[in-house]
């Protein structure tokens, strides 16, 4: 019984691990393409690629003790939605990078920094958001020490985004196919700081469900 | 002859099995902490335990109430109650078997004119009302303590459960050795005068024919638990009030105290010894003190989640018990000329 329980504790560590990792993949990946530093970007992507492969195997090994060990039957639900949401930051990561690698977005120079901005908060968002999934196993009671810190960061990256868009839109030179190409990673990037808000709403209300 | 005649304790003992037994274990199979099958086997073994080891003490409170020296009467008797029981589980409502019991050995003392003694009477029917109140003071003062002491500690989610599962298994431990003690006198207390076995011995050990009756009253016991607990042990935990395994935990503890303290013969005297008045010891009802316990629960979670139509139901089973065994007992004695 115990032996189980280490296990699983382990497997659950090393899943936050990997969805953690692929937050700062993700942010490393963005600034390299930024720098246009193409070989090390996919080397970010590869390993990106890697800890998603990992985090799903995990994911799987997960569900599988907690159904065939009929482990934590009360919140099990509630595990496995969150491990679903969670699954879905690192798959938003990955689709992200895979994505400047395929359609090499041209940014322009004086956008690069509002970009990388927007990786950096987004990278944030996910961080806390596995620090405050951390919590929901150890600590429930600290939960909301982190979950302020996602809005935080949610509603900055919804910022930053529309201002990035708004230059976009509003530059002289650039396509209107170019501006729609960059507004799509604009909104993309964004896109994981909206996950990360989505996985504190759950971790919020679920922590609520554990205080006995 | 003698093995019919005890078949119908056998009856009564799987109806036990079939019914109170579950309340043992009926939370935490019910919240899936554990599963059937380990429930069933460890609380199988734990009541034959309990039974050969701690069943003497509520058997003489059964027998002052009224002797039944003829064993086809004690078959009769015991038989009608099992069929009360029977009846009320199939009917989903947890009855309690001491209750069956006892109305059918007023029943008999009806039939054979006999004088019904007052004192085993109000010690009985006291229990009846003191049972469950009793069982939902433990469980709020548990339930309070662990609030303070345990459940504001930070524990990993999977360790808590691993916790929960293991403190579960040893509440239903205590609880079902405490069970058989308790009420192994309700299945074979009538046979006790009537039925005389030899006495076997074993290495130097010598086991006696009351010991061989309750060995026999037990795995009946243990038969119920395994072919027809589990439809009962749903209806306990989750139609009065929701549990958590925590909570389950506090149920199944409070409920094995409650019966230990009203089958314990070393704690009775400890409680004399120290000049304190001590537990009558009675067959007390494990679905009194598991509904009592999960009343406890529902009024320090939410009074208004409670669901009191579900109550009163089970409080109006408890009133119908013994009347419908008390009745039907009376009426068979006199139908077959007793």
């Amino acid at each position: 019984m115990f032996k189980q329980t280490k296990v699983l504790i382990k497997q659950m560590d090393e899943y936050l691990d990997a969805v953690s990792q692929s937050g700062i993949l993700f942010n490393l990946a963005i600034n390299e393409f930024l720098k246009n530093e193409y070989e090390r970007f996919n080397v970010h992507l590869l390993s990106l690629t890697e800890a998603e492969h990992q985090a799903d195997k995990l994911k799987r090994k997960i569900e599988n003790d907690l159904y065939v060990h009929s482990l934590i039957p009360e919140y099990r639900g509630d595990v496995m939605r969150l491990l679903e949401r969670l699954d879905e930051i690192i798959d938003t990561a990955k689709e992200v990078v895979v994505n400047f690698d395929i359609e090499r977005p041209v940014i322009m120079n004086d956008m690069t920094e509002m970009f990388s901005g927007l990786a950096d908060i987004a990278c944030k968002a996910v961080d806390s958001t596995v620090s405050a999934a951390r919590m929901y196993f150890n600590h429930p009671s600290q939960i909301r020490d982190h979950l302020h810190k996602i809005y935080f960061y949610e509603k900055e990256a919804d910022h930053l985004s529309d201002n990035l868009k708004r230059k976009i839109f509003n530059h002289p030179t650039l396509e209107l196919s170019h501006k729609m190409h960059l507004r799509y990673f604009v909104a993309r990037t964004d896109l994981l700081a909206d996950t990360a808000e989505s996985a504190a709403d759950m971790l919020s209300v679920y922590s609520i469900k554990l205080s006995v | 002859m003698i093995v019919i005649y005890l078949f119908c304790g056998f009856l009564l003992g799987w109806s036990l099995g079939a019914n109170d037994a579950a309340n043992v274990f009926g939370t935490a199979v019910g919240t899936r902490m554990i599963s059937f099958r380990k429930a069933a086997f460890i609380c199988s073994f734990f009541i034959v335990l309990g039974a050969v080891l701690g069943g003497s003490g509520t058997t003489e409170t059964l027998n002052s109430l009224g002797q039944i020296t003829n064993i086809r009467a004690a078959a009769l008797a015991v038989f009608i109650a099992a069929l009360t029981v029977f009846g009320m589980t199939w009917l989903r409502q947890p009855v309690s078997t001491s209750q069956a019991i006892v109305g059918s050995i007023i029943g008999w003392n009806l039939a054979m004119q006999l004088p019904l003694k007052s004192e085993p009477v109000i010690k009985i029917f006291s229990t009846w009302i003191i049972c469950p109140l009793l069982s939902a003071l433990i469980t709020i003062i548990i339930y309070l303590a662990a609030r303070k002491f345990i459940f504001s500690r930070p524990v990993n989610l999977f360790k808590r459960d691993a916790y929960i599962r293991m403190a579960l298994l040893v509440a239903g431990a205590f609880g079902a050795y405490s069970l058989g003690a308790n009420n192994i006198a309700n299945v074979m207390g009538v046979f006790v005068n009537s039925v005389k076995f030899e006495d076997i011995k074993v290495l130097n050990v010598t086991i006696s024919s009351l010991h061989q009756l309750y060995f026999l009253g037990g795995l009946s016991i243990a038969a119920g638990v395994f072919s027809f607990s589990k439809r009962v042990m749903m209806t306990v935990g989750k139609n009065i009030f929701h549990l958590l395994p925590e909570h389950a935990f506090i149920v199944v503890f409070s409920q094995s105290v409650v019966l230990f303290l009203f089958s314990s013969s070393r704690l009775s005297d400890m409680m004399i010894s120290i000049g304190l008045p001590p537990f009558p010891l009675v067959p007390v009802s494990s679905t009194q003190a598991v509904i009592g316990a999960v009343l406890g629960i529902g009024l320090m979670k939410s009074v208004a989640s409670l669901k009191f139509r579900i109550l009163g139901e089970i409080a109006l089973s408890w009133v119908l018990t013994p009347l419908v065994s008390l009745c039907l007992t009376f009426v068979t004695l006199k139908i077959f000329g007793f």
